[in-house]
C-alpha cells in the first residue's frame, strides 16, 4: 500500500502547491520586494544575487537568514505545510512508508525545489543549503510527531540523498562522491548524535 | 534570471559553503541539529563541527550538542571525512583524477579506523600487496632493480601508500573504444547478361528442369495415391471415404 499512499500524498501536496491561490506567489514575492525596498530607504544596499562577485568579501558571507528571499521561502513553506494542510497529507502518508529515509528525501527536495521557484530562483546559493535543512528538519518534525520511529542516521541518509540528487542534477558525477560518503556508517551517524545529547543533557 | 535558469546553474561551491550558515541557525528541533551534524559531515567530513563547536561556546547555547558531536566526528569518522572533503574538493575542481586519489585515501583511512569491512579489506589489500617483496608495489624491488627507478620511491608517497602513487599521480584516461562499423553487405545485383555465359545457361537449364521434374514426380505420386483410395473402396465394397465420389 505503501507506494500508493505515499504517491498519492505526494501528489496532494504537489496539487496543495500548484493549485494554491496565486496571491501566496504574490505575497512572496511582495515580501522579497518589500523588504529590499526597505533596505534602500534606510541606507543599506540591497541584496545582490551573487554576492561572490563582490571582491574582498569572504566565502559564505555574502548573505545571511534575514535575506528577504530565503526569508520568503521559509514563509511559504510553513504556510504550505501548516496553514494549507500539507503536513496532514504527509502525516497520513508517514504511516505505511517501506523506506522512510527516501520518500522524505524526496518530499524535502520537491518542497525545497517548489520554494525556491515560488521565490523565482532569488535564494542565494549560500543559503540553498539552510532552506533544504530547514525543509527536512520540518519534515522530520511531523514524522516523529505521527509517531514514526526516526533515528538520526535516517536524516543523515535522507540528506546525503537530496545532496547527491542536487549535485546530480547541477550535472556533476555523483558516484565517487557517493562512494566516499558511504564510507560513514549510520552506526557513526547514530552515536555521534548521542554522544551530542548526552552532552547536552549533562 | 528565470528560475529554470537559477534551478539548474546552481553554484555548487557557494550552496557547500552555506553549510556555515547552519551554525547561526540551530534550532530546538532535535532534527535540525542532527541534520546539522549530518551536514558538516557530508560537506566538510566533519571539519565544520569544529567550528560549530566553537561558536557555540561563545554564543548559541543550542549547539552544544555539535560541540558534544565535534569530538566523535573527529573520532569516528577520522579519514574517511578527509575522504569527503578532498572528493569535494575534486568534484568543484573538475578533477577526475584528484576525485580518485582522494576516494582512494577516504577507503584506506576509513579501513584504518575500523569504520567499514569493505574500506578495511581494501586497505589490507593494498597494505599486503605494498609491503610485499614482490612485484612492481614493492619500490624497495624497483630500486633493486634498477638504480634509474629511485624516482619511484621518492615521487610515489611511499609513507601514503599505493593510494597515491598509482591513483592520485596517475591520470584516469578512459579507455578508448573503436566505434563498431557494421559489415557492408553488398546487394546481390546479377551481373548483365549472365544468361548469355556459355558456362551459366547449361547450369540455369538443368536447375530449371529439376525443378520441373520434381513437381510431375509430386504430381504422380498424389494421382497414385488416390487411385489406391478409389480401388480400396472398390474392393471391400464399402464407403470408408464418405464424399468421395469414385469416376469408375
Amino acid at each position: 500500500m505503501s507506494e500508493i499512499t505515499e504517491v498519492t500524498a505526494m501528489q496532494g501536496l504537489l496539487k496543495q502547491q500548484s493549485q494554491a491561490p496565486q496571491d501566496e506567489d504574490a505575497m512572496a514575492q511582495q515580501a522579497a520586494q518589500q523588504a529590499a525596498a526597505q533596505m534602500q530607504q534606510q541606507g543599506g544596499e540591497a541584496p545582490v544575487s551573487d554576492p561572490m562577485a563582490q571582491p574582498g568579501m569572504e566565502e559564505g558571507e555574502g548573505a545571511d537568514e534575514n535575506d528577504p528571499a530565503f526569508k520568503a521561502a521559509v514563509d511559504y513553506v510553513r504556510t504550505v505545510l501548516y496553514a494549507d494542510g500539507a503536513a496532514d497529507e504527509i502525516n497520513k502518508a508517514m504511516t505505511n512508508m517501506q523506506s522512510p529515509a527516501e520518500s522524505i528525501a524526496d518530499m524535502a527536495y520537491e518542497i525545497t525545489t517548489i520554494a525556491d521557484e515560488k521565490t523565482q530562483g532569488e535564494v542565494p546559493d549560500e543559503l540553498l543549503m539552510l532552506l533544504a535543512s530547514t525543509v527536512l528538519s520540518e519534515i522530520y518534525d511531523i514524522a516523529e510527531a505521527s509517531g514514526l520511529k526516526v533515528e538520526p542516521a535516517d536524516m543523515a541518509s535522507s540528506l546525503k540523498m537530496m545532496i547527491l540528487r542536487f549535485v546530480g542534477e547541477q550535472g556533476h558525477d555523483t558516484q565517487q562522491l557517493h562512494q566516499a560518503m558511504n564510507q560513514v556508517s549510520p552506526e557513526q551517524i547514530n552515536q555521534m548524535a548521542a554522544e551530542g545529547q548526552s552532552d547536552e543533557l549533562s | 534570471m528565470s528560475k529554470v535558469v537559477k534551478k539548474i546553474g546552481r553554484n555548487i561551491k557557494k550552496v557547500a559553503s552555506g553549510i556555515n550558515k547552519m551554525q547561526k541557525k540551530i534550532r530546538k528541533s532535535k532534527a535540525f541539529k542532527v541534520i546539522a551534524i549530518a551536514a558538516a559531515i557530508y560537506f566538510t567530513g566533519g571539519a565544520a563541527l569544529g567550528a560549530m563547536g566553537g561558536a557555540s561556546a561563545a554564543s548559541a547555547a543550542g549547539t552544544s550538542m555539535l560541540s558534544g558531536a565535534a569530538s566523535g566526528a573527529m573520532a569516528g569518522i577520522g579519514s574517511a571525512g578527509a575522504g569527503i572533503s578532498s572528493a569535494w574538493g575534486s568534484l568543484m575542481a573538475g578533477n577526475l583524477a584528484g576525485v580518485g586519489s582522494s576516494l582512494a585515501g577516504g577507503i584506506t583511512g576509513a579501513g584504518a579506523a575500523g569504520a567499514g569491512a569493505v574500506g578495511g579489506g581494501f586497505t589490507s589489500a593494498l597494505g599486503s600487496g605494498f609491503a610485499s617483496t614482490q612485484g612492481l608495489l614493492n619500490p624497495a624491488a624497483v630500486n633493486a632493480g634498477a638504480g634509474s627507478a629511485t624516482t619511484f620511491a621518492a615521487g610515489s608517497n611511499t609513507g601514503a601508500g599505493i593510494t597515491k602513487g598509482a591513483i592520485g599521480a596517475t591520470p584516469v584516461v578512459p579507455p578508448v573504444v573503436p566505434p563498431v562499423v557494421p559489415p557492408v553487405v553488398p546487394p546481390v545485383v546479377p551481373p548483365p547478361g549472365l544468361l548469355k555465359n556459355p558456362y551459366v545457361l547449361p547450369v540455369a537449364m538443368q536447375i530449371v528442369g529439376s525443378a520441373g521434374s520434381n513437381y510431375a514426380a509430386a504430381k504422380g505420386a498424389e494421382e497414385r495415391e488416390e487411385d489406391g483410395r478409389e480401388r480400396l473402396n472398390a474392393n471391400v465394397g464399402a464407403n470408408l471415404h464418405p464424399g468421395f465420389v469414385s469416376r469408375y
